[in-house]
């Protein structure tokens, strides 16, 4: 469903879904294609009068978003052609729109010039988009007196002048190195492709891409367990080579391998990993594909098939092409990425060894461990936790969650299961795990506590004996029922509304009372629902199912700003709350009933200035290491990272690596230090992280233009720097960590940007400003979209 | 003539239950939840826990001696009122009923049901002889006592007026003494106030922020004290209509509050098991009584008022001198003077904590709050003997046999003694051969003696009631008891509505017409087939496979017969045996009854045949299952628990012995 469409006919969301049910990985039929886009049609149709509306109410904003959008379209149109052979060698579900869509209008003329373009594709004649150019003519001509005219300057040999459909034809002839430097780049994003119903994992690796600080802390748990794989095949491989250095720095005087040594190696390259832990990896991997596309202006929607193999290797659920459910997906890749961290932090709690001066070091500085210590922390590695081990770091997590949440690191390494002596190399344990324990805090290493889990406390209370007996459990995300039956008129604030559901009071009483132990008998008693802690990534279900398979679509408010309800915050008064929610995320489900429907996320980029910088791990990247491939970050910016580049394209591509090596040269011209979005020195002087140049989020941006107010600067340290409006109505707003205000130079932007949200509904990717958003979730719509999961990130205020 | 399976009760299940107890239990049980002092003849009343109101003397020179019990409530007693100049007791109790009493003579004059969940409090208004109940199904009731007490078995009805809009479950209610004004406290926080002339509402004071556990009300009405368990005592003004002061001596819930005459000062026990005396006027006038050692239940003066009695959670009941009320005064700022003083000590008893069934379905075993060990017998209603202060775990351990019976009862350790509950579905149950079941009254010889344990002891629970026939009695009905043992006479035999309210309780010694009557409407069917009707509890039976074991095939793998046999679930494996012999293998040993290849159904008396081979079947022929020889002893139903412990039908696999033939 596409925002905009609410005051579409009925048909529409049967429309996407049909159009879902007929993505099949494999050759679609013409005449199916044909009849897909003749369903677009009808959509387009009738979507044209609330275009029109919507054009009316905003027309400057929009005439100038049209501009860019055009003009970025014409340049993905130009890549597009010249990837016109390859298009056909893909799965032929891909015939669907690829192209970045920024506004209705521009969306809405990309199918029709696609479809078109598909048709024309095998004659590559002139053509002129008659047919398609009446049902546009209205919105053309309005194209026309914006900016066609720029357009057209770059058209050379267009045939007709007045259609912008022409790009593709003019993206022949044009020069595209030219056109590059004199056209300015818009906001492009990394899209998915829909494999098969597989809007709920689209939606769900788009809300985690947006989720703060998730990105960076993925990629170093993955750099971190790969780094450590690869140790212990090294080290196998050494002691099994009874010394000889194999795999490493080969001198002038080793010997070359022997058969008896690659055999020897041979038994320890395959290094088990478990289903779970491929998964998180091939999550890393996604965003780093994803990561790619955006840096070299792919248009291509990235398939998404390797992890979600991986995640149907984990859960069988997934299996199949069915649609499923987001939430359960969810549930499951934040399943498979705890157990990733708890794997890491369990090895390098049993073997400190592994970890040297902070972060996992280099396979020459370790030295040669015993046979049975590298047994233990293979096994513990790469084995699943049993369930023993689940719930002892449960239950010690819950334990260490009652203490301060901001001491939950140091303590957490309190729970060492297995530690066994032997494997210390150090004398004094205590000392020891104290270093341990420091280790890993600074690696970041279980960012998945910090950051998902948070503590729920159910306590009862007996009226009679007034004994409280309390249970604690870790929870990642909070279910709120929805009965239908919510009395919305009492609601003044819709932050109280969740917040009511979620701490709940229930009496036992009547037929239905407690058996008390200490009065050894049934009694009245009160059970209450709080949360001692509240993760720092919020996640908040709306059950909007009661049983039956009916769908409750009533409305429910969706604030983008909570309050906190944790157990502290509950006590403090409003204005001194220790904590506060931003939504960044929200996960909207279309459909009549449970079993049909799809999937669109909206997302926005909260200002994560801290993210990746002022990294621990980063900095030991900067170490001189000949071994090391990573490049360190420095004044020597452009060229590492063009080596960077390098290593990512397409070798089909290799032209194409020089061009975006240009690119990034002009860039570099262009834009004072803008390379790869990221400033090299923030502000304040410190560093990014590389982990930005393997999976983060690329927005492109330069000063003048006028999207810079809507600025969409990604890992933003630059001078746009996108401030939230949020900030304004906080009280108090000395704020810090994770919003990113830094001194003045917010505050003078703070009247400019309005936040910026995506709405990505598989391979289409469209802005909107928080009020459309909100007027989108409004109650008021005909067809209401319907949030089912909702996203927030912690705020610390104090 | 009433039909005895006329259940009266409605559609609701019922049960029967009695509790395992000494005759005479002169000490509290558990703990006491309210105290009322006859000032007249220095008696004290208690009402425990242990649904057991008892009286003792306070006078001087009778050194709080034990009077007597009163006991007809099955659930904890939870509030008492002494009205009509002392001469009658009114009781609320957990077991939903008001109950009447003769306080000088301690019996039980009558019982009101209007209540339909626990009843929580009493209030009384001295000047009009009025008392109201109310609890947790959240209805105050009004009665005129003089009206109860004149009650019949004949003349019977009473009429009452409630008091209705109360929202949530009633935990303490209050009266002046002329009867104009009623408040009520609950867990919505609040105190209603009512007219009971008029039945109309008057006001909502609120305030506190937990529920109200105790209401007091001063003569004049114009003053209420209540306190809460949010740990605050509130002084309220009723012309003002709210809160005038909050008193903040307790750390936890205040749960008994006594006034002054001049209500000038307040008294208070709380959870935390402290006693304060703080004076209205000034709060930070305040003076530690006591501490107890457990959380406070009840206050009450003592004779002479210069002490208080208290309750706790704990079964004594202690007396502790009170400060003068000039003495009462704010602490020295080096530290409080603590000056409390211990007068009496009524002590009580040990309430029962814990318990664990033995796998005989027989035996008990019990942990009290010191921390003895007991066993009991469960069949014969007493208790075996005290252990002492043994490891609970190891004891059941040691006692446990290897052996299957189905359950058949429940135990219930709400009143600190063991109350057996049997229910319909469960029973009869638990089939079992004499020799394992009644080892001291079996015969040697009759092994095939099958007794039901439910059976046994209902026979026995009932036998002296004559409950009415509808079949014309002749001798054999006539034969009272289970024929085995007899029951303690004193043991209360309870009738009740699942879910635990109480239809009629008979201790048998004193089943007198009026308890027949109670019987006969009101005893489950289920209960009289079996005991009056002497019908017979039905059979539980299992399908088994008899299976040669392969080694004695030996290559006749086409001739087994699977042979799929159904069998009461208590026969023994002997009797298989005993039936490979007879009928598969078809020796020279006559016939026995033993076995069923089809649905008939056992006997329950086995004659077994003695003639034919002197050997018993067991020593020729051995069955396994599961490749474990098995005890020819053990019954099928113990073989499918502890050794097939699978699902599907059980098997078994026989051989012969060496010595076969």
């Amino acid at each position: 469903m596409f925002s905009g469409c609410q005051k579409m006919l009925v048909p529409i969301p049967d429309l996407s879904s049909t159009l879902l049910t007929r993505y099949q990985p494999g050759h679609q039929p013409l005449a199916l294609r044909n009849s897909c886009r003749n369903d677009l049609d009808v959509a387009v149709r009738s979507r044209d009068s609330f275009n029109k509306k919507i054009l009316k109410q905003n027309n400057a904003a929009r005439a100038l978003d049209l501009n860019k959008n055009i003009e970025n379209q014409c340049a993905l149109q130009q890549q597009e052609n010249k990837q016109v052979e390859r298009e056909l060698e893909f799965k032929s579900n891909k015939h669907q729109c690829k192209v970045h869509f920024v506004d209705d209008k521009i969306k809405r003329k990309k199918k029709l010039s696609l479809s078109l373009n598909r048709e024309n594709r095998p004659t590559q004649a002139n053509e002129t988009n008659s047919v398609k150019s009446q049902q546009n003519s209205p919105l053309k001509k309005r194209l026309k007196t914006w900016e066609m005219h720029e357009y057209m300057q770059h058209q050379t040999g267009a045939s007709s002048s007045n259609d912008y459909i022409l790009n593709s034809k003019t993206s022949h002839n044009s020069d595209d190195n030219s056109y590059n430097q004199k056209k300015q780049i818009t906001t492009t994003m990394a899209t998915l492709c829909n494999i098969g119903n597989t809007c709920y994992l689209n939606s769900v690796v788009y809300t985690l891409r947006f989720a703060p600080r998730f990105l960076h802390n993925l990629h170093h748990v993955c750099d971190d367990m790969s780094e450590i794989t690869q140790k212990l095949v090294y080290n196998k491989a050494k002691s099994a080579s009874l010394g000889r250095n194999i795999g490493g720095i080969q001198g002038p005087n080793t010997r070359s391998l022997s058969t008896k040594d690659l055999a020897s190696i041979g038994s320890f390259v395959d290094v088990p990993k478990t289903n779970r832990q491929i998964a998180t990896e091939k999550l890393h991997e996604l965003y780093t594909h994803l990561y790619r596309n955006e840096v070299i202006e792919s248009t291509e929607a990235f398939h998404a098939d390797t992890f979600l193999n991986a995640v149907q290797d984990v859960s069988s659920i997934f299996e199949g092409n069915q649609q499923q459910d987001a939430h359960e997906f969810l549930m499951c890749v934040l399943d498979s990425i705890r157990e990733t961290c708890n794997s890491l932090t369990k090895v390098i709690t049993e073997c400190p060894d592994i970890v040297a001066n902070g972060f996992v070091s280099l396979p020459e500085k370790i030295e040669v461990q015993t046979t049975s210590q590298r047994k233990t922390m293979v096994q513990s590695l790469f084995r699943k936790l049993s369930k023993d081990d689940k719930s002892k770091m449960n239950r010690n997590d819950v334990a260490m969650k009652d203490a301060d949440a901001k001491d939950t690191n140091n303590q957490k390494c309190g729970v060492i299961s297995n530690l066994d002596d032997e494997l210390l190399c150090a004398n004094d344990k205590e000392k020891n795990m104290e270093k341990v324990n420091e280790k890993i805090k600074k690696m970041g290493v279980d960012f998945f506590t910090e950051d998902f889990e948070g503590v729920t406390c159910s306590s009862t209370k007996c009226l009679s004996c007034e004994t409280i007996t309390e249970q604690k459990e870790t929870m990642i995300d909070l279910s709120v029922p929805i009965t239908g039956y919510e009395n919305l008129d009492q609601l003044d604030d819709p932050n109280l509304f969740i917040q009511n559901l979620c701490i709940t009071r229930e009496q036992f009483r009547g037929e239905n009372k407690y058996r008390c132990e200490v009065c050894t008998g049934l009694t009245e008693a009160i059970r209450t629902v709080s949360y001692p802690i509240l993760p720092r990534l919020l996640i908040i279900q709306l059950k909007r199912f009661s049983g039956g398979m009916e769908k409750i679509n009533n409305y429910i408010p969706t604030p983008f700003n909570l309050q906190c309800f944790c157990s502290k915050c509950c006590l403090l008064p409003e204005s001194e709350k220790l904590h506060t929610y931003r939504l960044y995320s929200v996960i909207t489900h279309v459909g009549a009933t449970l079993s049909v429907g799809h999937y669109i996320a909206y997302t926005t980029s909260l200002d994560n200035y801290k993210d990746y910088h002022d990294c621990p791990k980063d900095k030991r990247k900067n170490q001189p290491n000949p071994a090391s491939s990573i490049p360190p970050v420095g004044s020597q910016n452009a060229e590492k990272s063009q080596g960077l580049m390098k290593k990512y394209i397409f070798k089909s591509r290799a032209t194409s690596s020089g061009d975006v090596t240009r690119n990034i040269k002009n860039l570099n011209g262009s834009v004072k230090n803008l390379t790869n979005g990221i400033d090299k020195t923030a502000p304040n002087g410190s560093i990014s992280c590389q982990s930005i140049n393997c999976c983060g989020i690329l927005m492109k941006n330069s000063p003048g233009t006028s999207l810079s107010k809507l600025n969409i600067n990604i890992n933003g340290v630059s001078d746009h720097l996108r401030h939230n409006s949020y900030v304004d109505n906080l009280p108090n707003s000395s704020l810090n960590d994770d919003c990113g205000n830094f001194g003045g130079s917010a505050s003078s932007f703070s009247k400019q940007s309005e936040p910026l949200w995506f709405m990505c509904d598989d391979d289409k990717i469209k802005t909107m400003t928080q009020r459309e958003f909100e007027e989108l979730l409004s109650p008021n719509k005909k067809i209401m979209v319907t949030p089912y999961l909702l996203f927030y990130a912690r705020m610390d205020l104090r | 003539m009433l039909s005895h399976k006329n259940n009266q009760s409605g559609c609701k299940k019922l049960q029967m239950s009695f509790v395992i107890r000494d005759a005479e239990e002169r000490k509290h049980r558990n703990g006491v939840n309210a105290l009322q002092l006859d000032k007249n003849n220095g008696r004290l009343y208690s009402a425990g826990k242990d649904a057991i109101i008892r009286v003792w003397n306070t006078q001087a020179s009778y050194q709080n001696e034990y009077l007597h019990s009163m006991e007809h409530h099955n659930d904890w007693v939870n509030d008492i009122v002494l009205c009509c100049g002392g001469r009658n007791l009114i009781s609320a109790s957990c077991d939903s009923t008001v109950k009447v009493w003769n306080a000088h003579k301690g019996f039980c004059m009558s019982t009101l049901r209007t209540h339909k969940d626990y009843v929580q409090a009493l209030a009384y208004a001295k000047d009009k002889e009025q008392v109201a109940s109310a609890g947790l199904d959240k209805s105050i009731f009004l009665w005129d006592v003089t009206t109860l007490t004149a009650l019949t078995a004949s003349n019977n009805t009473v009429t009452t007026s409630s008091l209705s809009g109360s929202r949530d479950s009633i935990y303490s209610l209050a009266m002046n003494p002329s009867g104009t004004m009623i408040c009520s406290g609950s867990p919505e926080n609040t105190i209603r106030v009512w007219d009971p002339r008029t039945c109309t509402r008057i006001m909502k004071l609120r305030g506190h922020s937990e529920n109200i556990r105790a209401i007091v009300v001063s003569s004049d009405g114009q003053q209420v004290v209540s306190g809460s368990s949010d740990g605050t005592i509130k002084v309220w003004n009723m012309g003002q209509q709210r809160c005038i002061q909050t008193i903040h001596v307790h750390t936890e819930g205040v749960w008994a509050l006594l006034m002054t005459d001049t209500f000038s000062h307040v008294i208070s026990g709380s959870r935390d098991k402290k006693i304060f005396m703080t004076e209205l006027r000034n709060p930070a006038n305040s003076v530690l009584v006591c501490e107890e050692k457990a959380p406070v239940l009840s206050l009450c003066y003592n004779l002479d008022q210069s002490g208080v009695w208290a309750t706790t959670w704990d079964s004594d009941i202690k007396c502790w001198k009170l400060p003068r009320l000039d003495r009462v005064c704010q602490n020295h700022p080096d530290g409080p003077v603590i000056n409390t003083k211990e007068i009496a000590n009524i002590k009580g008893g040990t309430a029962i904590k814990k318990f664990a069934v033995l796998n005989d379905k027989r035996h008990i075993l019990t942990k009290d709050s010191d921390n003895n060990v007991a066993l009991y017998d469960v069949l014969k209603v007493i208790k075996v003997e005290d252990l002492g202060n043994v490891d609970f775990d190891e004891e059941v351990n040691k006692r446990n046999q290897r052996v299957y019976i189905p359950n058949w009862f429940t135990v219930d350790l709400k009143i600190g003694m063991p109350t057996i509950v049997l229910d319909e579905v469960d029973c009869y149950a638990a089939w079992i051969s004499a020799e394992i079941g009644l080892p001291e009254y079996a015969d040697p010889g009759s092994t095939d003696l099958k007794l039901n344990f439910g059976s046994l002891l209902l026979k026995a629970l009932l036998e002296h009631w004559t409950p009415v026939h509808n079949s014309p009695s002749n001798d054999l009905n006539d034969v009272r008891g289970n024929g085995y043992f007899e029951i303690p006479k004193h043991t209360p035999v309870v009738v009740s509505e699942v879910g635990g309210r109480t239809l009629v309780r008979l201790v048998r010694d004193t089943a007198g017409e009026n308890e027949s009557t109670f019987l006969n409407e009101n005893v489950p069917s289920w209960v009289t087939d079996v005991v009056v009707e002497k019908a017979m509890p039905k059979f539980i039976k299992i399908p088994f496979y008899l299976l040669p074991h392969p080694q004695m095939v030996n290559g006749q793998k086409d001739r087994i017969k699977k042979d799929r046999l159904v069998a009461n679930e208590f026969i023994q494996c002997r009797k298989v045996c005993e039936h490979v012999l007879d009928k598969v293998l078809g020796a020279e040993t006559t016939p026995s009854s033993g076995m069923a290849t089809n649905n008939s159904q056992n006997s329950q008396s086995d004659g077994n045949s003695d003639g034919g081979s002197q050997i018993p079947p067991e020593d020729r022929i051995e069955l396994l299952c599961n490749d474990v020889i098995l005890d020819p002893n053990m019954d099928l139903r113990t073989v499918r628990h502890f050794i097939w412990k699978q699902t599907g039908d059980l098997t078994f696999h026989y051989k012969t012995k060496p010595n076969f033939n």
